[in-house]
Formats: C-alpha cells, sequence, structure tokens
C-alpha cells in the first residue's frame, strides 16, 4: 500500500507536498545548537571568571586524576587532570577562547578576501577576471588538509600562521560563490539604471551589488565555521598547529594519545568537547543554508 | 565535448606545475637542511661537502630545474634523515597501504551508505529514516582523530579484540576502516538520499509503478538508477579526498601510508620527502578530480559549455 499512498493524485501537488514537508522538517530552528554555540560563547567570554584553575600551570602531584565520576576522581578537577597536573576542565573553558578565535578570525578574513575577490571578478569582467578565478581555481584544486599541514609545517607552527594558513585556503569558496553572484546582480536593470545615473563603479559595487550578495556571505561564512574548528583541531592535534603550552583542543586531545589505557579522559573529554561545538556548528550552518540560501543546498 | 576535455586538461596540468612549483620553493623557505642533518662539532668543510652532494650549493633557481628534469622519471631526491634511501623508495613502500586504506574505506562507505540513503528516501519520516540521518549527522561532524582514539581505547586496549596499530596483521585494518568509512559515508548517504528523494517522485517512477512493476525493481532499477549519477561523481572527488584526508586516521593507527609519511617527514623535516608525498597526494587527488568533472560532463551537457 505504500506505493498507493506515496503517489500523489495529480503531479503538482506532489512535488508541493514534497517541497512542504522537506521544508518543514530541515527549516525548523535549531534550539539545541544554537543554546550550544550561545554558550561557548559566553564561556569564551567568560573563562577567567568561571575557570576554577590556572589552564597552562598545573601541579605534578595532581597528574592524571580521574573524572569526578569515576573511582579516585575528585570535585576538584570534574573533568579530571592531565599528565602535568592541568586541569582539564578549565583547559577546555580556555580551549574556547582558541577554537572560537581562529574559528571568527579565519571566517571573517577569508570572507572579506574572497568577497572582494568575487565582487571585481564579477562586476569588472575582462582579464582581471581570468586572472582572478584561475588562482582561485587552482587554489581550490588542492587538498585542503595536505595543503594547510605543509603551509603551518614550513610557516612554523603558530596560532598566527595557523590562522594565515586558514585564511588563504579558504577564501577561494567565498570568491568562486560571490563571484557568480555578482555577475548575475550585475546584469539586472537597476545597476544599468545606476550607471546611466553616473554613479560611480565602486559605489555600484559597494551600494548595488554587495547588499544583494550579503545573505550568500553569511549563509557560506556560518557553514565554514564548523570546518575551520576541525581542521585547527586536527592541525594542532597532528603537531603543526598551535603549539603546547597553549589549551588547544586538538592539542589536548594529542598529549593524551599515549595515554589511553591509563588515562583515557585525557584525550577523549576534549575530544567530545570539539566535537559538540562542531556538530552544533554544521545542524546552525545547515539551518541558515535551508533558511536563507536554498541556493546552496547543493554543496 | 572535445573543447571541455582539452580545458579541463589544461586546468589541470597547470594546477599539478603550481603545486610542484610552489611545493618546491616553500619547503625551502624551512632553511638549511644540512644545518639540522650534522652534529655540531662538524667542520663548515664537511657541511659543504654534503651540501655539494646533495646539490644544495647550486643557485635555487638550478636546483628547480634538476628537480622538475627528474620528475617523469619520479625522481624526487634522497632522503635526508634515512641516509642513502631515495624519496621514491619510501613513496613505493607506503603506496599500496595508502591505497588499500582508502580502497576498503571507500567500498565499505558505499556499502552502508548507498542502501542507507535509499531506505532513507523510501521511508521517510520513519525510525530508519531519522536513525539513517543521525548516523550521517554525527559521522560528518565527529573528527576522525576522536573517532580514531576512542575505538582504539575500546577495542584494542580494553577488550583487545583489534590491534592498537601497524599493518601486520589482517585485522589492523578494520579500526582505521571504520574511522574513515564512517566520515565518507556520511556524506555520501546524505548525497544519496536527496538524489532519491528527487527520482522517487518523478514522473517516469510514477508510470512505472501504473505500469505494474514491482516495488523493488521501481526502487532500484528505475529510481535508483537515475539517483546514482550525482552519487557517482560526488564519490570520485570524494575518493580523492580520502587519499589526501587521511592523514590524520593514518597517523592515529600507526598506518604505514602515505600521510602518516608525510606526518613523519615534516617533524624531522625532512624536505625532499615532504615534496615528494605532497606531490603524489596532489597529483592524485588533481587527476582524480578531473576524472570526476569528465564523468559528470559526459552524463550531463549542460556543464560542458559553463566556464
Amino acid at each position: 500500500m505504500t506505493t498507493a499512498e506515496a503517489a500523489p493524485a495529480r503531479p503538482e501537488e506532489g512535488k508541493a507536498r514534497i517541497r512542504g514537508r522537506a521544508a518543514s522538517t530541515s527549516i525548523r530552528f535549531p534550539y539545541i545548537s544554537a543554546v550550544v554555540l550561545t554558550l561557548v560563547l559566553l564561556v569564551a567570554l567568560f573563562a577567567p571568571l568561571i575557570a576554577p584553575h590556572d589552564p597552562e600551570v598545573g601541579r605534578l602531584s595532581n597528574k592524571l586524576i580521574p573524572p569526578m565520576w569515576q573511582e579516585g576522581g575528585t570535585s576538584e578537577f570534574p573533568l579530571g587532570t592531565d599528565t602535568l597536573g592541568r586541569d582539564i576542565f578549565t583547559r577546555i573553558l580556555y580551549g574556547t577562547r582558541i577554537s572560537l578565535m581562529v574559528a571568527v578570525l579565519a571566517t571573517g578574513l577569508a570572507g572579506v578576501l574572497g568577497t572582494v575577490v568575487g565582487l571585481i571578478a564579477g562586476f569588472y569582467r575582462g582579464w582581471t577576471e581570468t586572472i582572478l578565478m584561475r588562482l582561485t581555481d587552482i587554489t581550490l584544486a588542492f587538498p585542503l588538509m595536505l595543503m594547510a599541514i605543509v603551509l603551518v609545517s614550513v610557516l612554523g607552527a603558530s596560532l598566527t600562521n595557523v590562522l594565515l594558513v586558514i585564511v588563504f585556503l579558504l577564501w577561494p569558496y567565498y570568491a568562486r560563490q560571490i563571484r557568480g553572484e555578482a555577475l548575475a546582480v550585475s546584469e539586472q536593470d537597476f545597476v544599468d539604471l545606476a550607471r546611466v545615473a553616473g554613479v560611480s563603479n565602486r559605489r555600484i559595487l559597494l551600494r548595488h551589488i554587495l547588499p544583494n550578495v550579503m545573505p550568500s556571505i553569511g549563509v557560506l561564512a556560518t557553514l565554514q565555521v564548523a570546518l575551520i574548528i576541525l581542521l585547527e583541531a586536527s592541525l594542532s592535534f597532528l603537531g603543526v598547529g598551535i603549539p603546547p603550552p597553549t589549551p588547544a583542543w586538538g592539542l589536548m586531545v594529542a598529549d593524551g594519545r599515549d595515554l589511553l589505557g591509563r588515562a583515557w579522559w585525557v584525550s577523549i573529554i576534549p575530544g567530545i568537547a570539539i566535537f559538540a561545538v562542531v556538530l552544533a556548528a554544521n545542524l546552525f550552518g545547515d539551518w541558515m543554508r535551508d533558511r536563507f540560501d536554498p541556493k546552496l543546498r547543493q554543496m | 565535448m572535445r573543447q571541455f576535455i582539452l580545458r579541463r586538461l589544461g586546468q589541470a596540468v597547470v594546477s599539478i606545475f603550481v603545486l610542484i612549483t610552489v611545493v618546491f620553493f616553500l619547503v625551502r623557505l624551512t632553511g638549511d637542511p644540512v644545518e639540522r642533518m650534522v652534529p655540531i662539532q662538524v667542520t663548515e668543510e664537511m657541511a659543504n661537502e654534503l651540501r655539494r652532494a646533495y646539490g644544495l650549493d647550486k643557485p635555487l633557481i638550478v636546483q628547480y630545474g634538476l628537480f622538475i628534469r627528474g620528475l617523469p622519471q619520479g625522481d624526487f631526491g634522497q632522503s635526508l634523515y634515512f641516509r642513502g634511501r631515495t624519496v621514491q623508495e619510501l613513496l613505493w613502500l607506503r603506496i599500496p597501504a595508502s591505497l588499500q586504506l582508502a580502497t576498503v574505506s571507500m567500498l565499505v562507505a558505499l556499502l552502508i551508505a548507498l542502501p542507507m540513503g535509499v531506505y532513507s528516501a523510501k521511508y521517510r519520516g520513519r525510525l530508519g529514516d531519522y536513525a539513517g540521518r543521525i548516523f550521517s549527522i554525527l559521522g560528518g561532524a565527529a573528527p576522525s582523530f576522536l573517532v580514531g582514539l576512542a575505538m582504539l581505547r575500546l577495542f584494542a586496549v580494553q577488550w583487545q579484540i583489534f590491534p592498537t596499530g601497524g599493518r601486520e596483521e589482517a585485522l589492523s585494518i578494520v579500526l582505521p576502516t571504520i574511522t574513515l568509512g564512517w566520515f565518507v559515508s556520511a556524506g555520501i548517504m546524505r548525497l544519496t538520499r536527496s538524489s532519491m528523494l528527487e527520482t522517487l517522485y518523478a514522473e517516469f517512477v510514477k508510470l512505472a509503478r501504473i505500469k505494474g512493476v514491482r516495488e523493488s525493481m521501481v526502487v532500484w532499477k528505475h529510481a535508483f538508477k537515475n539517483a546514482a549519477l550525482p552519487v557517482i561523481t560526488y564519490s570520485t572527488v570524494i575518493f580523492a579526498a580520502v587519499l589526501g584526508g587521511a592523514i590524520v586516521t593514518e597517523y592515529v593507527f600507526a598506518w604505514p601510508g602515505l600521510g602518516s609519511l608525510l606526518i613523519r617527514a615534516v617533524i624531522q623535516r625532512d624536505f625532499p620527502v615532504i615534496q615528494g608525498a605532497v606531490i603524489l597526494i596532489g597529483v592524485a587527488y588533481v587527476i582524480a578530480n578531473f576524472l570526476a568533472d569528465l564523468a559528470y560532463a559526459w552524463v550531463n551537457p549542460k556543464v560542458r559549455y559553463e566556464q
């Protein structure tokens, strides 16, 4: 009987029904994700006020204390301690600062750079467009993780370099997307009218074209936040990211890599923190895309 | 179509050339490798001799020319860390492990993701669909180092079912495959589901049903066959990404592939090896993407004319 139920009477009705249903399931606001992300933001802002211990200095006599729900754990170190006796809970709280800082700065810088390139390429056309777009294609032609590893290891592992490399690798995504849209917008009548009215190119770009591509930029940026957090964590985990003793989550996971048998919490708990934030950011990004820019759904 | 192939081929060749050039000059920015190779007490004369032996005394541009000339023969120079071994040798040793892990993970991912995606689309809104979607959402967000380490802890350390790493035992491949396969199948499942949702409600599927075709035939032969096109293209791209992206997984499980070779070379500053590994993985990636684009243009003529 499923066949009869699934096949609607009229084709238009069927399509409307699919869209309607798909929309109703995916456009629901992701409350949990929003709460998680807000919480992360608050923690990042107020880490020094909430954190019970010092994130970078510990006491060796406190080393490898298990989380409080395990035997031998204490409420003084709710999530346990690492090999240097540092409180994992505190380090996770401070770690939000690193993750968020990299995510926000990298998204912002890559977004601005990519948007400028995309706008210029889509608006001015000609050889400017050809050169800029070839550059974009070439940057997009290589595996992200591989290039990130090589670039950071050549420049030297540091917060600034991780940031620069991520920006360098991610701007082309914006450029490609924005160029296409700028192209479409600049062929519309109101742009011609503005030109006839004697408006300068720069003003047309900033006042007429940019506002029309803004939603896409926002959606793309939200979708990239998760990717950036994951990328930074992976680099730090591999030892080509943020150097110790900074409490970067990826670095914390790496710290406990050889302690899986004795002290699983050292790496697994920070790993779960990364997982939760990436998951929340992903779900939120999906919602933004469905809500504001269904064109991007294929990505 | 011919013009499309030529244009796309041109792009691929330029990309590869840029990759090789950028990597060559980048790794030379890291400083003089000889200083890292020799003990401090060595005389300047001996260090110079070493530089001559590796061709590091020549001007950069000459080194670059020699490097390019050696590439067609797969000559990436000598490893600085493993004395007396060529980079080519080291790469060859690692290629089978990388290919094996990528292929097995890809196959497992397809075997799981395709039926799951089809099922999810067919029974949308049911429990199975939700389970499938949760599987895919989690797989897309779980960092592979977390999945890998958590499985190591449970299956290798606690219950000792699988080895903790390496590639010596037959069972060694199981945990890396799950780690990599989950991530890969998440994307494929999602795409299969949305692609199936489109075709399941298409006119020709309805017609097949009206004709009285059996439901399983309708789903698999009529709907799936048409829904599979974007999935196949995507899978090719993903396979390329797996070749380059298995680095973390290989590192976690000490899987002796190109990824873990690269990480070790990065730590040891063994620049000819970094160069070789990056170029090899990068070229494989560019070629796989090129093939995926060709396949896509072949089935979907519209893209042939897009800039």
